[in-house]
Order: structure tokens, then sequence, then C-alpha cells
């Protein structure tokens, strides 16, 4: 089976990249901006700011008064979003063919006039959404606080991966109209910017409307480097989270490749030996035999300048979670000592096939073909790499993914939290087993 | 080239023309009626087989009980003369590649199976073994059942979950399956016997129960062979036991609080028993939740979010059933604006009782449905469940073709019929979880009754 989205690729004068992609199975098309700036870019004092700005980039600009974004789309039958991670903040709308003028118009406007109508109120707003998007995901939300723990952690204070995306709350707070507008003159131009767009629509027309909302947003000054020092652990460490949890969790990190790079498909399909499927090693072991846990999951979370090898398993009641991580600890060994059967291998790239054909199935929104295009291109450094990455989960064998195992598991140091409910301390795993 | 005037909003097109796929029906000789679905080249193939009743049919003390069938229906399975174990079910269906889920809702169960084409007859295959021929083997019902009381201890830690569920449980009373969680409570389950599941496998999994969804090649003989060859000796004909309903319990003027001491957020519900899916309001329902809280601009979101920033989004929902199901407003806020969003909540619903909605708002609210409609059946998956709603509902396999024009017939008079008909102001009541210490004195000042704190569900 083949998976491919076939595509036209140019570039205006001003440096933006344009990826146009056609399919009229429905008469609906997707449109796609990724800027390559995310909350790595970002400084001490002011983390959190890249998805700040996210949601001040629906807030109106030169031509479209406050509110009139979304008015505008739902009334023609779109929808839209966005999101920022790490590296990358992405935009998209999915609306009806005849209104993909009106989705670029919008999108153009924003690229090249967001600042002429800024103001404080429009930040002071968001800045409130995002504070409540915060307690909502993270203070009010079991386990919310674990992640970002884990990732202080992992990275010195120094390094872009060391704060979550949604930031904290002190440098929410902290935030100014300044930062708004430096943000969006360093980071909010064209040659930063991937436009996709897929679905109902000619390459033809789809240039034409590129060139005419597009072509005279001024250039930008280059993009600032962001450092990425060492983050390799000199020793193992243990922490611990008291949270309103009834049971306790255990998670286990160690670091691992950046997206895309050698290693990296080993350690996914690693991830899905130990805990996709009822006889996964891990599930196997800890829920299925042992029954001391209720789910475990196992995968990385890998970006452009490095990713993680994360294991997590949430424990039966009054589970000790030093018995979990020396289970994890006796399957890993078994692992990087053994390594896989062909069936476990078998089973596990049959599921990334469905996955990539079944992500592929939508030309728009999070995951869709423009967006995707728009990931290689940007990530990849090849709009055209769907091919290649399947192909790399295809490649991996048995003794590939045991000596990755060995190499960033096995011979290197973790860090390991346990989240345990308030006042059961004695339940968290120690470094003594 | 010459830059555009972007002061002039660019003009929206015509939209071209859809067509959602209608089914093609045949009936096997069991009773067993299927529905196959046309996909495109691309895509994913899909089946789903839906069984009607759900937790709506079981009994008082069986809470619970629809959820762990739906779980234990691949645990084990005869396959042929083939005794599959829980793990070669799974193993198989990793084999394939193939996405096999089971769930129980209110209103049915569904086994239900995402592969790729070529391997679609081999899941139908499996598919099913697990819906016609399981097993249920002590041991794993053992495990499920205790799996089952673990998620339920971790949703319990849910603040959402507990004001979603204390909202039903309100409504619904807790002698109504309406009332009660899918995941049932820790003492039903504890008291529920392999023997129970067995006896609801044999009295509503029946052809005759049941639709089986496809959607792939409808001309294809090896995935006309899986079907006939995996349904086609499926018996069974008890009738489907459906138990008597209390009726819903009298609303008393309470602001229920269940209590979360220090949560930085309130969990809002304000709900009513609403519709099922069947109402002749479905399209007016439709646009009237669209306008207060079904999409972005709405009016909820809009004060809420936009203008106030309480809340990182705030919706409203009709729950559409077999029976008439719940509507919710709902939102997080920060704990010390909870009374007022409250009141900016009652307020946003009466104004749609008393006020006509303005055309430009109206217009939107129909447009935004009914010209995302050709979205639904972008994925297989997506083409597979908007079948099994009309099944389930009961309605028309060409329903979809007068969707559009009813969206956009309905009228703000129709509309504020409708908010009077559903939303009366004596029929809402209000679900919060979140911190009472810090919440109880201003939401008694909404004068909508005492403040009473209320166990959790």
């Amino acid at each position: 089976m083949d998976v491919h989205i076939s595509f036209t690729q140019f570039r205006l004068d001003n440096g933006l990249n344009v990826l146009v992609h056609r399919d009229p199975a429905l008469p609906t098309v997707g449109v796609n901006v990724w800027y390559h700036v995310g909350s790595k870019n970002e400084r001490p004092g002011r983390t959190g700011f890249a998805h700040l700005f996210e949601h001040i980039m629906f807030e109106g600009s030169a031509h479209v008064p406050e509110g009139q974004f979304d008015v505008l789309l739902e009334g023609a039958g779109g929808e839209n979003n966005g999101s920022t991670d790490g590296d990358r903040t992405n935009y998209w709308e999915n609306v009806p063919s005849g209104a993909l003028e009106l989705a670029l118009w919008l999108e153009a406007d924003r690229m090249g006039w967001l600042l002429d109508t800024m103001d404080q109120q429009k930040l002071d707003t968001q800045r409130d959404v995002v504070m409540n998007e915060r307690r909502q995901g993270f203070e009010n939300r079991p386990y919310g606080l674990a992640m970002e723990t884990l990732l202080a952690a992992m990275y010195p204070p120094d390094h872009p991966y060391h704060w979550p995306t949604i930031g904290s709350m002190a440098d929410l707070r902290a935030a100014t109209l300044e930062d708004v507008s430096a943000f969006f003159r360093t980071y909010y131009q064209p040659a930063n910017a991937s436009l996709a767009i897929a679905g109902d629509v000619s390459v033809r027309r789809a240039r034409e409307l590129v060139e005419r909302y597009f072509g005279d947003i001024p250039a930008g000054p280059p993009i600032p480097e962001v450092l990425v020092p060492d983050p390799a652990l000199d020793r193992d460490g243990w922490g611990v989270l008291e949270d309103d949890v009834t049971l306790p969790r255990l998670y286990m990190a160690w670091h691992a490749p950046a997206v895309y790079a050698e290693g990296d498909a080993e350690l996914e399909v690693l991830g899905r030996i130990l805990s996709q499927g009822k006889s996964a090693r891990l599930h196997r072991r800890l829920v299925y035999d042992e029954r001391i846990a209720q789910s475990v999951s196992a995968g990385t979370r890998s970006g452009e300048a490095g990713g993680l090898f994360i294991v997590q398993v949430t424990a039966r009641p009054d589970v000790s979670l030093d018995r979990v991580q020396e289970v994890v600890l006796e399957e890993l060994t078994r692992v990087w000592t053994d390594g896989p059967d062909e069936d476990e291998i078998r089973r596990v790239v049959a599921g990334i096939e469905t996955d990539f054909v079944g992500e592929l199935e939508r030309v728009g929104g999070f995951g869709g073909r423009a967006d995707r295009l728009n990931e290689y291109h940007v990530l990849a450094g090849d709009a055209g790499y769907v091919r290649r990455d399947l192909a790399r989960y295809r490649s991996v064998d048995g003794e590939r993914v045991r000596a990755r195992a060995e190499s960033e598991l096995g011979m290197a140091r973790r860090y390991t939290l346990s989240v345990v409910p308030r006042d059961r301390a004695d339940l968290a795993a120690t470094g003594g087993s | 080239m010459a830059a555009p005037d972007r002061t002039v909003v660019p003009e929206v097109g015509p939209a071209r023309g859809f067509e959602a796929p209608t089914p093609r029906e045949r009936v096997l000789a069991n009773g067993l009626r299927v529905w196959m679905v046309p996909t495109g080249r691309r895509g994913l193939g899909y089946a789903e087989l839906l069984v009607r009743g759900g937790a709506s049919t079981t009994a008082a003390d069986e809470a619970g009980l629809a959820t762990l069938v739906a779980d234990l229906l691949d645990e084990g399975a005869m396959q042929g003369e083939r005794v599959l174990t829980s793990l070669e079910i799974s193993d198989e269906a990793d084999r394939l590649g193939a996405r096999l889920r089971t769930a129980a809702t209110y209103d049915a169960i569904t086994a239900s199976v995402e592969v790729v084409q070529p391997r679609l007859p081999d899941a139908l295959a499996l598919l099913a073994a697990i819906v016609v021929r399981p097993t249920f083997p002590g041991e794993e019902f053992e495990r499920r059942r205790s799996l089952q009381v673990g998620r339920l201890l971790e949703s319990r830690d849910e603040t959402r979950w507990m004001a979603d569920q204390t909202l039903r449980a309100v409504l619904y009373g807790t002698d109504d399956p309406y009332g009660l969680p899918l995941l049932g409570d820790s003492g039903d389950l504890a008291g529920l016997q392999r023997s129970r599941v067995v006896r609801y496998h044999q009295r509503h999994f029946t052809p005759q129960n049941s639709i089986l969804i496809v959607v792939g090649d409808a001309d294809s003989d090896v995935v006309n062979g899986a079907i006939e060859d995996g349904f086609g000796t499926w018996v069974g004909d008890t009738p489907a036991f459906v138990p008597a309903r209390p009726s819903p319990p009298a609303l008393r003027p309470e602001v229920y609080v269940v209590d979360k001491p220090g949560a930085p957020q309130s969990e809002i519900r304000v709900g009513a028993i609403g519709a099922p899916r069947s109402t002749p309001d479905y399209f007016a329902l439709t646009v009237l939740n669209t306008i207060l809280g079904g999409a972005f601009t709405s009016r909820l979101n809009s004060t809420l979010r936009e203008e106030k920033g309480f809340t990182y989004g705030a919706f409203s929902r009709f729950q559409l059933g077999v029976r008439p199901g719940p509507f919710e407003a709902r939102t997080a806020v920060h704990t010390p604006v909870t009374a007022e969003a409250v009141s900016d909540i009652l307020a946003e619903i009466e104004r749609l009782r008393d006020e006509p909605v303005r055309t430009a708002e109206l217009e939107r609210a129909k447009r935004y449905v009914a010209l995302r409609l050709p979205r639904r059946f972008e994925t297989a998956a997506g083409r597979g469940g908007q079948m099994s709603a009309l099944a389930l509902y009961g309605l028309a396999p060409d329903y979809f073709d007068g969707y559009v024009e009813g969206i956009l017939a309905v009228t703000a008079d129709q509309v504020r019929q409708v908010a009077r008909r559903h939303l009366d102001a004596s029929n809402l009541v209000i679900v919060i979880a979140g911190s009472f210490e810090t919440i109880e004195a201003p939401l008694g000042t909404l004068n909508r009754g005492a403040v009473v704190r209320r166990g959790p569900p």
C-alpha cells in the first residue's frame, strides 16, 4: 500500500513557501499556515509567549475588525483553529471551496498587518483566556503538573525545552504589548512561514490568489538562531509530586534523537512494542498478568532540538511504584538484551501503516494533508517526505530496535517521576531499587 | 501583480453541490440489515456492528453492565472451530493493522474496525467473531470488572466528569440509566456476575436488534463473502428486554455543588432534559444550539471567553438520544467569577426565549451547520458513524438529502419557539464542581434557591 500526497511547490519573492495539493473529492478546501516559531524561541521570563501570541492572531488585523475573523469564516461555513508547540505554530481553516479567497485574505491580513490594530485590551483578554487554559489543562487536572515537572528535570534551565509551551502564570502576567510587536516583527514574516492549500482547488487558481494576497507582504530580517545546550543527564534522578489523585502514576524519561533523526523511528516502534495491544510487553506484564497497573503508554515525544522517550504507567490503587519501576526495567532489559521478535515488529508496522492512511484521509485540520505537507517542509526539509517517512518505519528490524534501545535507554541516564495521592509519598519510586 | 484592495471582504462563491452517500441496504437471511457505503479510493475501510439498547436496557442494579459487555466482547471468542483468547484477538487485530474498538453508550453497544481496505475482509471476520460468538471467559470477566472499577476511580478525580455525571443524576435520578455513569458505580460493579453479561448478550445481540454498516468497496465479492461468512449464520430471536423507566424526579430550586476544596476553576453545567433525536424540532434545535453555544462565535463563548476572559471556552449541546437526552451549557471558569458566569449563562438562555435572533446571526449559524455537512463524510469512520446514527434513531438512509434545506429553512420565530419549548426556566438545573467554601455565598446571591453540597456520583 502506498502513501502519497501530490503537490506543487513555489516560493514568492518575499520568501513565502507555498504548497498546493488538489483533491476535488469533496467541495471543500483546507488552508494551513506554519510559522517556524514555538516556545523554544522564547526567552526566560516570557515563557508561554508563543502560544499567547497564537491567541492574539485571531483577534483581528488592519482590515479585519476584532471578532470578525471567526464571524466571517463561520458565516461562510468554515471552521478554523491553531496550535503551538516547542517548534512551530500552525493555523488552519477548512472552508467550502467558494470561500478559499476569504480564508486567504484573512491569513494574509494577519501575516502582514496584525499590529495596526493591536491594543492592550486584546492582549489582556487573551492573557486571561490562556491563564484559564492553563488552569483547565494543568492546575485543575489530575496529573496536570507532571509533564512540566518532567521537562524541567530533563533539560537544563538554558535549554529551550526546559519549560512547557503553555508557560508559567508569572510569565504570562509579565507579557507586554511591546513583546507582541517585537515577536511579530521577528518571527511572523513570510520567509519564516509555509502556506499549504489542499482540496477542491486548481493549482492555477490557488497560485493566483496566493500571489494576489501574499505577494506584497514585506520580507523580514533573518530569524535569530536558537542555542541548544547539551541536555545529557549526568546521573539518574527521582522526583515526587503529590496530587489530588487516587491512582499513583510513574513516568520514566530518557533523552532520545530529534524528530526524523537516526533512531527516532526505532524508538517509536519500541514504544509501541511496549504498550500498544494487549500482548505488548509492558501491558502484558503490568496490566494483564500481574494486574498492578491500570494502563501503560510508551513512546517518543520528539522535536527539532531533541526528543524524549517516555514510559508512563498508571498503577492500581495503593501499588508501590517501586515495584512498577522494577518491572519496567526488567522488560526494557529484556528488549535490549534479546531484541523483539519478528511478529512484534510486523504488528507494530501494520498499525503505523493504518495510522498514515487514516491521517491522510482528511485534506485539512490538524494532521490532515495540508498540515502534513507543511510539517514535512518545515521540519524534514522536504514537503514530499511522506513516503520516506513511512519507509523509515517499514525498514525497522528487531536488531535495530534492540541496538537503539540499548544505546539510548540501557546505557543512558534517566529521570523518574512519581505522582502519588496526597500524603502517600511512601508509594513513590526510589533510587534504591 | 497589483496589490488587492484589502478593505473589501472577498465575496464567497456558491457552494459546489454535494451529495451525501446513500447506503445500499441488503438483508441477510437471518434478518440482519447490512448497509453498504461507498468510500474513496485512498481512504481506510470501516465496519461497525451496532446493537440497540446500550445502558438503557440494563436494570436498576446493573449500572455499568453495558460497558462491561462491550469491553468483554474482544476478550475471548470463537472463530469457526478456533477458540481465540483475549491476547490472540488483540494480536490478530494488530497483525491486520486494524483498530478494533468496542463501546457502550446510553442507547447502543457498538463494535467497530478501521483498517486499510485490502484487509477489510479479514477484519470483518474478526469483528463477526467477537460480536456473534464471544466466550466471556471467567478470568477475563474478573479482570475487566476490576479495570472498570479503576477507570471509575480515575474519573472521579476529574472535576469535569464529576460535573457531567452530577447533572445527569439530578435530571434523571439514579433509578434511570440515563442518570447513571456508563462506568457504573463501585457497588453495582462488585455485585455483577458473569451470568448477567452472558444473559445481556443473549437477549440483545440478535440479528434483528442490530445493523451492520460497511464502508468499503460494496461490489467486492471478497467483502460481501466475508459479511455472509461472518454474520450469515448468526441466530437469536429473543425479544430485546426494555425495562420500565421511572418518571424523572421533580426538580427542586437548588444549586448543586460537588465540592473540590481549593479548585482553581469551577466546572459549570446548566442543564435540562432536552429532546429525543426523533424530535420534529431537530433542525430548529440545531440552529438554536449553534447560536447559543455550538460554535466558536456562539453567544456563550463570545461573552464568557472573548469578552470577559473568564474561561478557555464555553459551549452547549443537546445530547439527543433514543429518549430525551440532556441539554447542557458547559464551561470551566476561574473560581472567583463562578456566580457571574452562571448568571451570564442563564441570561443568554433567557434572551433566546425572549428576543428574536437577528438575521445576520441566524444566517451565520445556519450556514455554519449546513455548509460543513460534506466534511462529516471525509473519513471512512466519519461516513460509517453518520450512517449508524441514522440507523439507531430510525432515520431514512437518504435522510441527508433534505438536510441542508432543512437547516436553511429554519426561521427566527422557530428558534424562539423551540427555546421556549425546550429551555423553560423552570426546567433548568445548575450543577457546579468546584470549591464549595469559595463559591457558596456568591452563588446564593443568584436567587436560584439554596446552594447545597452534593456527594460524588
